[in-house]
């Protein structure tokens, strides 16, 4: 694949070299394409994985569009004090998720939102977003945490003015798409070039897949217990399927009914988005109010704790006992899910 | 692997065709690569046989205009209207989109109006309540038919700009996608929530909540269209309907419906709100 690319990158060179002094032409066109240096951020989709359902249709990935989105995931000038920006409750060492002292994330005057902070990657797959699918296109989903008053609680109208302002943002736009012009759908897109890129596919799992590493004893049997067990939710290679499903954990205090308030369909009452098992080693605490810790406290609820409440999946209605043996292969088997490439990519690090 | 592939070929392609355009030196008026992307269907360039068709809406109180409160609290001056149910009132804001006009020719067939979506706001008639159909083909028209919100492709098509701009306070970032209408209003009576607000954003694409309403209106008169005038089209839209018929909605027992499901009476009170008055040739 990797070939493909490169090939690509050289014919698309040559191309636009060879008519240099038209290059201007090119731009013209209504939707110009991104001039062959910007090139080398496309889109990735691994081998063997589903189609995305965010194409980038509209949005074709530069370096400059990625860039100024990577700016903008870290601007606090887009909080109403100007003290909290995405990568406040995302941080890249805990795969983009709020990390372990936050049960919930922490926003603006340090109001507490009911809900755990969701990892970020592999964006472009999921149709819906949010742990109960309150966003239904990748290049929106940055206008919900920016209005929310329990994130960063700013108007976007006040947002896009007060990137306007700068010198900065005028300059970093320009690049991104061709003049100063700064508005709500170039920002939002650019957003959406930075988090659509962010795609996890190097963990030891992947390696196994493509041949080029082995399981241990251990991981290969947590394999199997994960087959058995997990993966009719959490469906390879991406370890969701991106339903909504309620897997029986015990009602919280918040009383969250999760994509019944999207709906307002009772059969959606408590369920919520299958979550991917990806980096689960940076992403604690788990669940969607941040209940468990550990993986071991996972397990154990799974066995144990499965609460009979309203919309149950009807996979969990029946006990499935996994033994401690099971128990700690299939840890080692999730534990090959972590990508470090990915949590210590500098492409995605925060810059100011 | 497909899909690398199919995308590396697409950019492949479109890279080759930028390239053949992008060198040819001496034409200027090479046919543009289509831009099918941004706007939907590319516009047509279209020769003599069009004109422009003037949309003019008027928001009603039933027979009078409807008047927009710019106090928060009651004052003598402050246009008052009451409400089928019996409710003093007024109204601090009544906006809403309407989308995907056509217009329906003799013959049956259509117009379709490109990139079709307005926002309506009672509150700056000027600057929205009158626009242009342009393009519309010589012909006699008989009817017209709207959405009355935003379909459910454009709810779901990524940022929009234009009419459709988020920062145009049409939107819910709680359960993504348009409002299509928004009356809010103060009223004399006491609401269960102890104030005087009344707050209706009506909105939901989706399923059982999926409050689109489709209007077709018969005009009362033919409209004509050819190289003689720009005709116009009178429409009225009585804010009021959204109170009545099929229910009879009464401020203190429903202060506010700000979600798909709490707003459906709402959107299926004005699906009858507009009238189509005059048409001027
Ligand atoms: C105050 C903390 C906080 C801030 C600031 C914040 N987020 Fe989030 N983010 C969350 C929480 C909590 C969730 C899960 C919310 C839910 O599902 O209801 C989330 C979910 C998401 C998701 C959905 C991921 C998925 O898999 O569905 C994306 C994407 C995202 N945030 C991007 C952003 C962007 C972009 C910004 C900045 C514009 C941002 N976030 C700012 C806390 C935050
Ligand atoms: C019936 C479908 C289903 C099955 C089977 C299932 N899960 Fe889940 N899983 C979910 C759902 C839904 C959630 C989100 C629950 C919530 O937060 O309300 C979840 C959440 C998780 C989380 C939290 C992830 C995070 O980012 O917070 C982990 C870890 C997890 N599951 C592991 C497992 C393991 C291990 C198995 C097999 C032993 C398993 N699951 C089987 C549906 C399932």
């Amino acid at each position: 694949m990797r070939t493909k690319i490169i090939y690509f990158l050289l014919f698309s060179l040559i191309f636009i070299f060879s008519c240099k002094k038209d290059t201007k032409k090119i731009n013209e066109t209504p939707q110009s394409e991104p001039t062959p240096t910007t090139n080398i951020y496309l889109p990735i989709v691994p081998q063997g994985w589903p189609a995305p359902s965010y194409m980038f249709q509209n949005n074709p990935v530069t370096y400059d569009g990625f860039t100024l989105g990577r700016y903008l995931f870290y601007e606090p000038l887009l909080s109403l004090d100007t003290t909290v920006a995405c990568g406040s409750c995302h941080e890249q060492t805990f795969a983009f998720s709020n990390g372990p002292s936050h049960t919930f994330s922490h926003g603006v005057n340090d109001v507490i939102g009911k809900r755990n902070s969701l990892a970020l990657f592999n964006l472009t797959w999921p149709n819906q977003l949010m742990w109960d699918g309150a966003v239904n296109n990748l290049e929106n989903q940055a206008i919900t945490p920016i209005t929310n008053p329990v994130e960063m609680n700013l108007n976007l109208g006040t947002a896009v003015s007060r990137l306007s302002y700068s010198t900065k943002y005028k300059t970093l736009f320009k690049k991104a798409f061709g003049d100063t012009l700064i508005n709500s759908q170039r920002m939002l897109r650019a957003f959406a070039q930075f988090m659509g890129l962010m795609v996890s596919n190097n963990s030891k799992y992947d390696k196994v897949k493509a041949g080029q590493d082995v399981f241990t004893l251990s991981e290969n049997n947590g394999y199997a217990v994960f087959t058995t067990n997990c993966a009719g939710c959490h469906t390879e290679p991406l370890f969701s399927d991106y339903t909504f499903r309620n897997k029986g954990l015990p009602i919280n205090a918040y009383q969250d009914s999760g994509r019944y308030n999207i709906t307002q369909n009772t059969a959606d009452i408590y369920k919520f988005k299958v979550p991917t098992l990806r980096n689960l080693g940076f992403t604690a605490p788990y669940m969607h109010d941040g209940r468990f810790q550990t993986l071991s406290e996972v397990i154990d609820f799974f066995t144990n704790g499965v609460a009979n409440t309203q919309n149950l999946d009807p996979f969990m209605v029946t006990p499935h006992p996994i033994t401690i043996q099971q128990k700690s292969d299939l840890i080692s088997f999730l534990n090959t899910l972590n990508d470090y490439s990915f949590t210590t990519n500098p492409r995605f690090s925060e810059i100011h | 692997m497909k899909n690398i592939k199919t995308i590396t070929s697409k950019l492949l392609i479109t890279l080759i065709v930028l390239h053949l355009f992008s060198c040819k030196k001496k034409k200027e008026e090479d046919p543009v690569v289509v831009n099918t992307i941004t706007t939907g269907a590319p516009t047509v360039t279209t020769t003599a046989s069009t004109n422009d068709v003037t949309i003019n809406i008027t928001n009603m109180a039933d027979n009078v205009i409807l008047q927009i409160a710019k106090d928060t609290i009651y004052k003598p001056s402050t246009p008052k209207y009451i409400s089928a149910y019996g409710d003093t009132f007024s109204v601090t804001k009544f906006r809403y989109y309407i989308s995907n006009i056509k217009l329906k020719k003799q013959d049956g067939s259509y117009y379709t109006e490109t990139e079709s979506y307005h926002l309506i706001d009672a509150s700056d008639s000027l600057n929205t309540c009158k626009f242009n159909l342009k393009n519309v083909p010589y012909a006699t028209y008989t009817a017209i038919e709207y959405m009355i919100g935003v379909d459910s492709t454009r709810n779901c098509s990524g940022a929009q700009t234009g009419q459709l701009d988020p920062l145009k306070d049409m939107y819910w970032n709680w359960n993504q996608g348009y409002i299509f209408l928004k009356f809010e209003a103060y009223t004399s009576s006491i609401s269960s929530f102890g104030g005087h607000n009344v707050e209706y954003h009506v909105g939901g694409f989706k399923g059982a909540t999926n409050n689109i309403k489709n209007v077709s209106l018969t005009l009362p008169s033919n409209l004509v269209v050819d190289n003689d005038h720009i005709s116009k089209l009178f429409i009225k839209a009585n804010a009021k309907e959204c109170l009545k018929t099929p229910t009879t909605i009464s401020f203190a027992t429903l202060p506010t419906a700000i979600s798909p499901a709490s707003s459906k009476p709402i959107a299926n009170n004005y699906t009858d709100m507009f009238l189509v008055t005059t048409v001027i040739h």
